[in-house]
């Protein structure tokens, strides 16, 4: 019952914030004028500042917040480590790197092939990089996957800011893509990501049984009757996939996929029926949150929004760190 | 009806130097085998070949007439429950929770938990004496808790033989006599076939129907504890001088290191 009444406070507060956030901004809107836009759709400026600007961008800010979380979520399990997410482990840089990739061969060379199928190569390509970098004697320890990804991460990211420097001379706009940018968000791209993250969910709820098994280690998973490589494949290919469609949107944006699983295992347990939802309406809340400070700080100019769950999320990463039995179940 | 188990020619190497070097073994159905020696002599080896983790072995292991290596990982759950030295779930599970995971085997693709499998969690947690703490998370068992909470996963996974790696090796003498003898107990109520590495020798010797010696991967003896335990066998396994007396408990050969 408490975990039932803990979820609807989560659901209701997160809907209230997201209606909240929409409110905030360069031009400010009061609750009852955004009811009456949503409602009546009058043909005015402001309504046309919210409905085209200032809702597909708090809408995308939790649709990739959730991504992120659930993604976390499922590395976090799936690898036995708590300190996984794909921007440590590295997918979010090999994602960037595949999309700056498919823009620099069109700048350059004209040769056109697909962002999203470029993005989503490299960051499958890292992900199982910093896995096999990081196993020995078939397990990859909790300490050791993190280095590698970091390095992995350095390597793809270098590889970034050789390609934009030498195609655009221009390290601004490098800048905003590596710690993230919700800014200029359309409907079209809530409607390019929303698939995506909607398979994602439903394959991670049928396989989160599975994933809770292979928390508890691979070897155990084998003596129940699972298959870990392919259940791992599956996972990577999943986050990969939402991943580097959000990257391709918003850049590069750390730590929601750390932090958010962590909360949610205090408030329901690790395995709760609801974990996964809550993990998404958790992970959405936090970056309608961030993207909120974001733009409305320092206004009218923006933080990147990587910047805002940065300063969250490594002290967070930090206290897990230094949880000693975290690191001693490796 | 074949075996529980016939082991040819097993041999296997982790890459430098062969931990087993051609183990042959039959295992009769209801047998119980302890299995005996040093740390790295390759008890943990076997098991685990046994049990499906390490596949790319040289020789024959086959289980019920299924030769391991090309049988999958669901199949031989459905056959074999492993108990391991420890069982450390890296984020923390409700008791009930890890019991249910024994039935994983049977679970279909898309289909949940039936209540047939529910049925089956309850009676392994009855049968194990941990339903009374069914919802308490694991951290907070006592050592003796937890691996009764694994005994009954491995109940639940209903098969037909139980694989056990020094189980409970790490908990003090009486808590490891009293979880070992749950385990065996149960699994003779069940008719289930057991390979059990023993840390404790008079502990193999009570409980096993039949010893399995091994010395650097080879087997160097096998019987029962009558037929083969004597003080040139100890001093050749573990490099000890000791004195053999009977045990005034249950007439078997009773081993003091001296």
């Amino acid at each position: 019952m408490k975990s039932v009444a803990a979820f609807l406070v989560i659901l209701l507060g997160s809907l209230l914030l997201l209606l909240l956030a929409s409110t905030f901004g360069t031009v400010h809107f009061s609750i009852t004028e955004v009811m009456r836009i949503i409602v009546n759709r009058p043909e005015t400026v402001r309504a046309s500042v919210y409905l085209n600007l200032r809702l597909p961008r708090v809408l995308m800010a939790f649709l990739i917040g959730a991504a992120l979380a659930v993604s976390g979520e499922g590395l976090q399990l799936t690898l036995k480590n708590p300190l996984a997410d794909p921007y440590i482990i590295g997918i979010s840089a090999g994602a960037s790197f595949g999309a700056v990739l498919s823009l620099f061969l069109r700048e350059v060379f004209r040769f056109t092939i697909s962002l999203e199928l470029l993005s989503l190569f490299f960051a499958l390509t890292a992900a199982f990089l910093t896995y096999y970098v990081a196993r020995r004697g078939g397990s990859a320890s909790v300490t050791s996957l993190i280095l590698s990804g970091v390095i992995i991460s350095f390597l793809f990211n270098a590889a970034v800011t050789f390609l934009v420097v030498f195609a655009w001379r221009n390290i601004i706009t490098l800048h905003f893509w590596s710690l993230g940018s919700l800014s200029g968000v359309s409907w079209e791209d809530i409607l390019k990501f929303t698939p995506f993250a909607v398979i994602q969910f439903l394959a991670f709820m049928v396989l989160r049984r599975k994933m809770i098994i292979m928390a508890a280690g691979e070897e155990h998973a084998i003596t129940v009757g699972l298959n870990p490589e392919r259940i791992k494949g599956a996972v990577f290919f999943l986050v990969a996939l939402t991943v580097s469609i959000a990257v391709s949107i918003a850049g590069l944006i750390g730590f929601v996929g750390l932090v958010i699983p962590h909360i949610v295992r205090m408030i329901f347990g690790v395995d709760s029926r609801a974990g996964l939802l809550a993990n998404s309406l958790v992970g959405g809340a936090f970056l309608v949150a961030c993207d909120t400070v974001a733009r409305t700080l320092f206004q009218p100019t923006e933080l990147p929004i990587g910047a805002i769950t940065a300063l969250v999320g490594a002290p967070v990463f930090i206290y897990l760190l230094r949880r000693k039995e975290v690191i001693g179940s490796g | 009806m074949g075996r529980a188990a016939e082991i040819k020619a097993l041999r296997y190497s982790y890459g430098n130097g062969d931990v087993l070097n051609g183990i042959d073994l039959d295992v009769e159905r209801g047998e119980v085998i302890g299995l005996l020696g040093e740390n790295g002599s390759g008890k943990s080896t076997l098991l685990k070949i046994i049990a499906g983790i390490l596949r790319d072995y040289e020789g024959s292991v086959r289980v019920f007439d299924e030769e391991v290596s090309r049988t999958t990982n669901k199949r031989l759950a459905r056959m074999i429950a492993y108990l391991p030295q420890f069982f450390v779930p890296t984020f923390d599970l409700r008791v009930r929770t890890i019991v249910t995971f024994g039935r994983n085997p049977f679970v279909g693709f898309m289909k949940g938990l039936t209540g047939n499998d529910i049925e089956i969690v309850n009676r392994s947690m009855k049968a194990a004496d941990v339903i009374g703490f069914s919802e308490r998370l694991y951290s907070t068992l006592s050592g003796g808790e937890r691996q009764r909470t694994v005994i009954a996963k491995a109940l639940a996974q209903e098969g037909k033989m139980l694989l056990m790696d020094e189980f409970s090796a790490h908990l003090d003498p009486g808590h490891s006599q009293k979880v070992t003898k749950i385990a065996l107990e149960l699994a003779r109520e069940k008719k289930l076939s057991v390979i059990a590495a023993f840390h404790d020798i008079n502990q193999a010797i009570s409980m096993s129907d039949r010893l399995l010696f091994l010395k650097d991967g080879n087997v160097i003896a096998l019987g029962s504890s009558d037929e083969v335990v004597n003080e040139n066998l100890m001093k050749e396994v573990y490099d000890a001088d000791t004195c053999i007396l009977e045990n005034p408990v249950n007439k078997k050969p009773l081993v003091i290191f001296s």
